[in-house]
């Protein structure tokens, strides 16, 4: 962490507007390298080299995890099959962005506005929260379908979907 | 399954915030900026004086308000060096950082311990505040403590 910047901030009470007051500005930077675990990797492998979603099956009540888990959430028991998941989904829920977040990936505020949703990607039990290339909350419906856009190069990271486009089939 | 060798990702996590230091934590900053003057406050009730100045004791939670000027020279109660690197440390490892008892102060503050052999720190040992030329309202406006 570093101190960059101070600043005056300015007195409020009637008594105070002499007195300097300060700010403290810091970058808070964290770095950091962490493991995949063996489900994550093979994930993350196919993802990145195939261009595929997959999944993690669970043999005893057949949901499907995604992002894949090692335990079904449902029936406690481990999960040793894979699924293959479609970047097409439905959207279960949306919602339009006004305030302009930090975004901890660039340190800098996401222009506003811009579409969320939780989309239940074909073949996949789960939702993945995610963004929409659409902004506008009146051309949104719960229960539309929705297919990724990918960027022409893959880095093995979810910001290789820029994001969901709403399609009509 | 077979096991895979599990893959180690990167991740790096941007978050720059701003806050309010106060008027207790001003007045601190402002006066080692303005006049390299380590300032505390005295508490009214137990008599401690507390380096970085709170406007509440800590032990009475008696709200403070006597400012007394503490020594820039103290007493280095324990320490400790870091040798791993990480972004926007204030110097580069190996790097000590020591806790100490400024005189006339009764709690202890963390800063760095500068021109000092790294075999040679012992808690107990004599240090002063070393300023910077230029200095902007921050702890960093020392620099760090040297072995007196």
């Amino acid at each position: 962490m570093s101190v960059n910047e101070k600043e005056k901030e300015k007195g409020k009470g009637k008594e105070e507007d002499e007195e300097e007051l300060l700010r403290v500005s810091i970058n808070m930077d964290l770095e950091y390298r962490w493991s995949g675990g063996s489900y994550f990797t093979k994930f993350y492998k196919a993802w990145k080299e195939e261009r595929k979603i997959l999944g993690s099956k669970c043999s005893s009540c057949g949901r499907v995890y995604l992002p894949p888990r090692l335990l079904c959430a449902k029936c406690y028991k481990k999960i040793d099959e894979w699924a293959e998941i479609s970047d097409k989904g439905t959207v279960r829920a949306y919602t339009v962005v006004y305030q302009p977040f930090i975004d901890p990936r660039t340190g800098k505020p996401r222009p506003v506005p811009y579409g969320m949703a939780l989309i239940q990607l074909d073949g996949a039990d789960t939702t993945i929260n995610y963004f929409l290339e659409e902004n506008d909350l009146s051309k949104m419906r719960i229960g539309m379908r929705v297919q990724a856009v990918w960027r022409d190069e893959i880095e093995g990271n979810i910001t290789d979907i820029k994001y969901f486009r709403i399609i009509e089939e | 399954m077979k096991e895979e060798e599990a893959v180690i990702l990167s991740t790096r996590i941007l978050l720059p915030f701003t806050y309010s230091v106060g008027r207790i934590a001003s007045r601190f900053f402002i006066e080692l900026r303005d006049n390299k003057k380590i300032m505390g406050v005295k508490c009214p009730k137990c008599g401690r004086v507390l380096v970085p100045p709170r406007r509440y004791c800590g032990k009475c939670l008696s709200e403070t308000s006597e400012w007394v000027e503490v020594g820039d020279k103290g007493t280095l109660v324990a320490y400790t060096v870091r040798y791993s690197s990480s972004p926007n440390l204030p110097k580069e490892p190996p790097l000590a950082y020591g806790i100490i008892k400024l005189d006339g102060a009764d709690t202890n503050i963390v800063h760095i311990l500068g021109e000092v052999d790294l075999d040679a720190i012992k808690p107990g040992m004599r240090v002063q505040a070393v300023f910077k030329e230029e200095r902007e309202g921050s702890i960093l406006d020392i620099d760090h403590f040297k072995p007196i």
